[in-house]
């Protein structure tokens, strides 16, 4: 199996199970807001407390019962929702943050329309700029795995079409697992995958 | 040494050694929660609320000649009540509640959320630190210095008790000006420190307030 998991973890006070064992290299999770989709998602990455069970990517164990390895350890890339970018560092210093002494990959600020945009502070840039920060920051740190968090919610039309294009090219030019997690289906079918649904009872193949 | 050397040297020493522990209880309040938080809050800030002559009357208990920790150090032949480092500490002491609050608002203000991202980004706990939680801080941190530089100048109680008035040695500025308005003739001397003293305070309020200016701008608000 690519990616095996059965995981408990915690929204706020409740706890939630979620448990899928796949060998797509693609999976989209829909569900409706509030369900725990983010919550899952840091999860993995190996942020909050309480999560038990395991996670198995690509045959390298990250979490297995009480302990897992640490985020910096994972080989995961997030996106979160709201981009959550260094406010501190430019464009530039937010996508190289996690590549040590090595600079920006090549092509990767083009595929991202990130071009004219490197030296400017974060919060000078729109919604769907500091979206395409976030992802390129994401990609830059060559991830195993990549979690997306409503990637293409802030893009406008034309820009979620290249953006989509670049997850995906990246995506197959590593052979690298991606995780959409959405709750619009246009993101479904710009990014698509083995579908799961969140509910209540957890996820389900859908 | 004067009164205004003196002064402006606690000050500078209150601000500096106060930072180490100004960052760690900062950090620690703003960040965990543990039993007996509430109770290592309240002595950090108690300070702030006690009379300095009672802040004073404590330090001389605790590090006085035969303080618990004043034997300690005068064994090994550190002198502290009565000397110029009995005004360092008192000054210290009294300006560290402004200096953890400071830091327990700036480090609160950072998004834990951004540690997480740099973290994932493959960045040790450590380097997290030093990389994203410090840097987006610092303002706030500098701020908190500069109110601790301004309380710790301005200091009188404590002062007077754990180090006494010794002219040349232990008195600082706001003793000279009392000392000055107890003695004949001495107004006019003692308004013209009066009025420095007055205008440094207000330029450290001044620095304090950009200080914030710059932290609030930093995290991500439009300058």
């Amino acid at each position: 199996m690519n990616l095996e998991l059965s995981l408990e973890f915690r929204i706020g006070d409740r706890v939630r199970h979620a448990a899928l064992a796949t060998d797509a290299r693609a999976l989209v999770v829909a569900g409706p807001s509030g369900i725990g989709k983010s919550s899952w998602l840091r999860a993995l990455a190996g942020h909050g407390h309480g999560a038990r069970g395991r996670l198995v990517h690509e045959g390298r164990s990250l979490h297995e019962g009480e302990r897992g390895l640490p985020p910096e350890a994972r080989r995961i890339g997030w996106v979160p929702q709201d981009a959550l970018l260094f406010p501190h560092l430019t464009v530039e210093r937010n996508v190289v943050f996690g590549r040590g002494r090595g600079g920006l990959p090549e092509g990767l600020a083009r595929a991202c329309g990130l071009e004219g945009l490197l030296d400017r502070a974060p919060s000078t840039l729109s919604g769907g700029e500091r979206q395409r920060v976030a992802i390129a920051r994401a990609l830059a740190c060559a991830p195993r795995l990549l979690l997306l968090d409503e990637p293409l919610s802030a893009l406008d039309k034309a820009a979620r079409l290249e953006l989509a294009r670049a997850i995906e090219s990246w995506c197959d030019a590593h052979d690298a697992t991606r995780i959409v997690v959405t709750h619009d289906t246009w993101t479904e079918d710009l990014l698509p995958g083995a579908r799961f649904v969140m509910s209540e009872r957890g996820l389900e193949p859908g | 040494m004067s009164p205004w050397v003196l002064s402006l040297f606690v000050a500078s020493a209150g601000a500096l050694l106060g930072l180490p522990p100004a960052l760690v209880l900062g950090w620690v309040l703003a960040r965990r929660s543990f039993p007996g938080k509430a109770v290592i809050s309240a002595l950090v800030l108690a300070p702030l609320v006690l009379p300095p002559v009672v802040t004073g009357w404590a330090l001389l208990a605790l590090v006085g000649r035969r303080g618990v920790l004043g034997s300690v150090l005068s064994s090994l032949g550190v002198r502290v009540a009565f000397t110029p480092l009995g005004a360092v500490v008192a000054g210290l002491v009294v300006g560290l509640p402004l200096y953890v609050i400071s830091a327990r608002t700036a480090f609160s203000s950072v998004d834990p959320r951004l540690e997480e991202v740099a973290r994932t980004c493959g960045a040790s706990g450590p380097s997290t630190f030093l990389r994203v939680t410090l840097p987006l801080a610092a303002p706030g941190l500098l701020a908190g210095a500069v109110l601790a530089f301004a309380r710790a100048l301005g200091e009188f109680g404590a002062t007077a008790v754990l180090a006494g008035d010794v002219p040349g040695r232990t008195r600082t500025l706001s003793l000279a000006i009392y000392a000055l308005l107890g003695t004949p003739g001495g107004d006019a001397e003692a308004s013209g420190l009066a009025l420095c003293s007055l205008a440094m305070s207000a330029l450290a309020l001044a620095l304090h307030e950009v200080l914030l200016g710059r932290h609030r701008a930093r995290l991500g608000g439009r300058p």
